[in-house]
C-alpha cells in the first residue's frame, strides 16, 4: 500500500472512532434523559447502564451494513473514495459538537449522511446524489418520527393516566420507576446494536475499499471492538447538555410520563426498523417525549424549545453536508490537504470545548435548571432578576 | 413513482398503527398490573392473580422486545 493510501485510511480508522464516541456522547440522553430527570436512575448510573448497553449491544450485531450511504449515493455510478468518507465523518462530528454545544438533540445518523452527500457532491458530481432518497430517507422521517412517537407516547400517557388516577401517586411514581429503567435499557440496547455497527460498516468497507479485506467478509474482531469501546465511552461521558433539554427542557417529567416516553420509544424503533419505515432514535425519543407532555392534563410543552430542535433537524442534513463538502475541497490537495484539514477539524472541535466549559452542564447539576446556555454570566444575571 | 409513494404511505401507515397499538397496550397491562397489585395488598387474591399476568406480558413483550433488537435471533 502507498504511503499516501495508509495515512488517508489511518486518518479514516481514527476519525471514523472520534465520530462513534461523539454518536454516543449525543445519543445516551434518547435512552436515558427522563430516567434522569424522573430521578428513576442517579445520572452516573444511568450513563454507565447504557454505555454497558451500548457494549453489549456492538457484539450483538456485527453484520456489515452492505452500503455506506444507505441508499443516498448512487454508488453504483459513484465509488465512494476514503477522502469522501473522511469529510462526511468529520461535517458529522462537527456538526454534532455543535448541537451538543447548544443543547440539541439531533441525528447523528442523519449529519453523518449529510456529510458523506457534501463530499460526494464537491468529490463527484451532484449526478452521484439520489436526492429522492434525500427528501423520503432523511427530510420527511424526521417530521413523521415526530407524529408517530408523539401520538403512541400521548395515547399511552392518557390510558395510564386514567387507570392510575384514583391510586396513591407516591405508590404510582415508584412502581413506574421500575418500568421506566427497563425501557430506557432496551432503548441503549437497540442503540448499541445499531448505531456501533455504523462505524464498523465505515471502517470494515474502507480496508475492503484498499484492498486490506476481503469484500463480502464480518469485521474484524478488533474493529468490533475499538468501535464497541468508542460508543461505549461517549455514552458514558454523557452528552449532559442535551440529557438537560430533553429531560428537563421539553415538558415536566414524572415517572408515568418517563415511562409512558420510554415505552412508546422502544415501540416505535423496534416497529420502524422492522417494518421497513427506518425513523432516527433522536426524533422518536424526542417526539415520545412532547407526546407525553401533550396527554399530561396542567403540564405544558415548551414550544420554543420543541422548534428549536426541529429546525435544528432539518438543517442537520444540509449544515454537515456543507461542512463535509468545504471538507472534501481540501483533500483535493493530496494527503497533505488531508492531514490539514484534520488538524483544523481538532482545532475547530477543541473551540467548541472550550466554549462548553464556560457553563459546563455535568452530573451534578443536569437537574438544576431546563436551559442550557452558552455562558454562565448571563444566567447569574437571569438568575438574579 | 406513484408506486413507490403508495410503498412509502402505506409502510409509514403501518409503522403508526401498530407502534400506537403496541404502546397502548403496554400502558395498559403495566397501569393495570400496578393498580390490582395495589388492590391484591388488601387481600384480593383475584386481583393480585390478575396484577401477576399482567406484569407476565409485560415480561413477555420485553423478551419479544430483545428478541427483536438482537440479529442473531432471526
Amino acid at each position: 500500500m502507498e504511503l499516501g493510501t495508509l495515512i488517508v485510511v489511518g486518518l479514516v480508522i481514527i476519525v471514523a472512532l472520534i465520530f462513534d464516541f461523539t454518536n454516543g456522547f449525543h445519543d445516551t440522553a434518547n435512552a436515558m434523559a427522563t430516567s434522569i430527570a424522573t430521578g428513576a436512575l442517579k445520572p452516573r448510573t444511568a450513563v454507565l447502564a447504557a454505555g454497558t448497553l451500548n457494549l453489549i449491544g456492538a457484539f450483538l450485531s456485527v453484520e456489515v451494513a452492505k452500503t455506506i450511504s444507505g441508499g443516498l449515493i448512487n454508488e453504483d455510478a459513484v465509488t465512494i473514495a476514503p477522502e469522501f468518507i473522511l469529510a462526511g465523518l468529520i461535517g458529522a462530528i462537527l456538526w454534532n459538537l455543535l448541537t451538543w454545544l447548544v443543547g440539541l438533540p439531533s441525528s447523528s445518523s442523519h449529519a453523518l449522511f449529510g456529510g458523506l452527500v457534501g463530499a460526494v457532491i464537491v468529490g463527484a458530481g451532484a449526478a452521484g446524489v439520489n436526492f429522492g432518497a434525500v427528501l423520503t430517507k432523511i427530510l420527511l422521517p424526521s417530521i413523521l418520527a415526530v407524529i408517530v412517537a408523539g401520538l403512541a407516547s400521548f395515547t399511552a400517557t392518557k390510558i395510564i393516566t386514567a387507570i392510575t388516577k384514583r391510586m396513591n401517586q407516591d405508590k404510582v411514581e415508584s412502581g413506574f420507576r421500575h418500568g421506566q429503567t427497563v425501557t430506557a435499557c432496551l432503548v441503549a440496547l437497540s442503540h448499541g446494536t445499531n448505531d456501533a455497527q455504523k462505524t464498523m460498516g465505515i471502517i470494515t468497507l474502507t480496508l475492503v475499499a484498499v484492498g486490506a479485506q476481503a469484500p463480502d467478509t464480518n469485521p474484524q474482531m478488533w474493529v468490533v471492538a475499538v468501535c464497541g469501546l468508542a460508543i461505549a465511552l461517549g455514552t458514558y461521558m454523557g452528552g449532559w447538555r442535551v440529557i438537560r433539554t430533553l429531560g428537563k427542557g421539553l415538558t415536566e417529567i414524572n415517572t408515568p410520563q418517563g415511562f409512558a416516553a420510554e415505552a412508546s420509544s422502544a415501540t416505535v424503533i423496534l416497529t420502524s426498523s422492522h417494518l421497513g419505515f427506518a425513523l432516527s432514535t433522536t426524533q422518536v425519543c424526542s417526539g415520545s417525549i412532547i407526546g407525553t407532555g401533550l396527554g399530561t392534563k396542567g403540564n405544558e410543552v415548551n414550544w420554543g424549545v420543541a422548534g428549536r430542535m426541529v429546525i435544528a433537524w432539518l438543517v442537520t442534513f444540509p449544515a454537515a453536508g456543507l461542512i463535509g463538502a468545504f471538507t472534501c475541497l481540501f483533500t483535493k490537495f493530496g494527503t497533505a490537504g488531508t492531514v490539514f484539514i484534520v488538524l483544523a477539524a481538532l482545532v475547530a472541535g477543541f473551540v467548541i470545548f472550550r466554549l462548553s466549559r464556560r457553563n459546563p452542564v455535568n452530573a451534578m447539576n443536569v437537574n438544576d435548571r431546563s436551559d442550557v446556555k452558552l455562558n454562565a454570566d448571563s444566567d447569574t444575571t437571569a438568575q438574579a432578576a | 413513482m406513484q408506486e413507490l409513494i403508495m410503498q412509502e404511505v402505506t409502510g409509514f401507515a403501518t409503522v403508526l398503527i401498530t407502534a400506537v397499538v403496541v404502546a397502548a397496550a403496554i400502558a395498559t397491562l403495566y397501569s393495570c398490573g400496578l393498580r390490582l397489585w395495589e388492590k391484591g395488598a388488601e387481600g384480593a387474591v383475584v386481583a393480585r392473580a390478575i396484577s401477576i399476568v399482567c406484569f407476565a406480558a409485560c415480561v413477555v413483550i420485553v423478551l419479544f422486545a430483545l428478541w427483536l433488537i438482537v440479529p442473531i435471533f432471526h
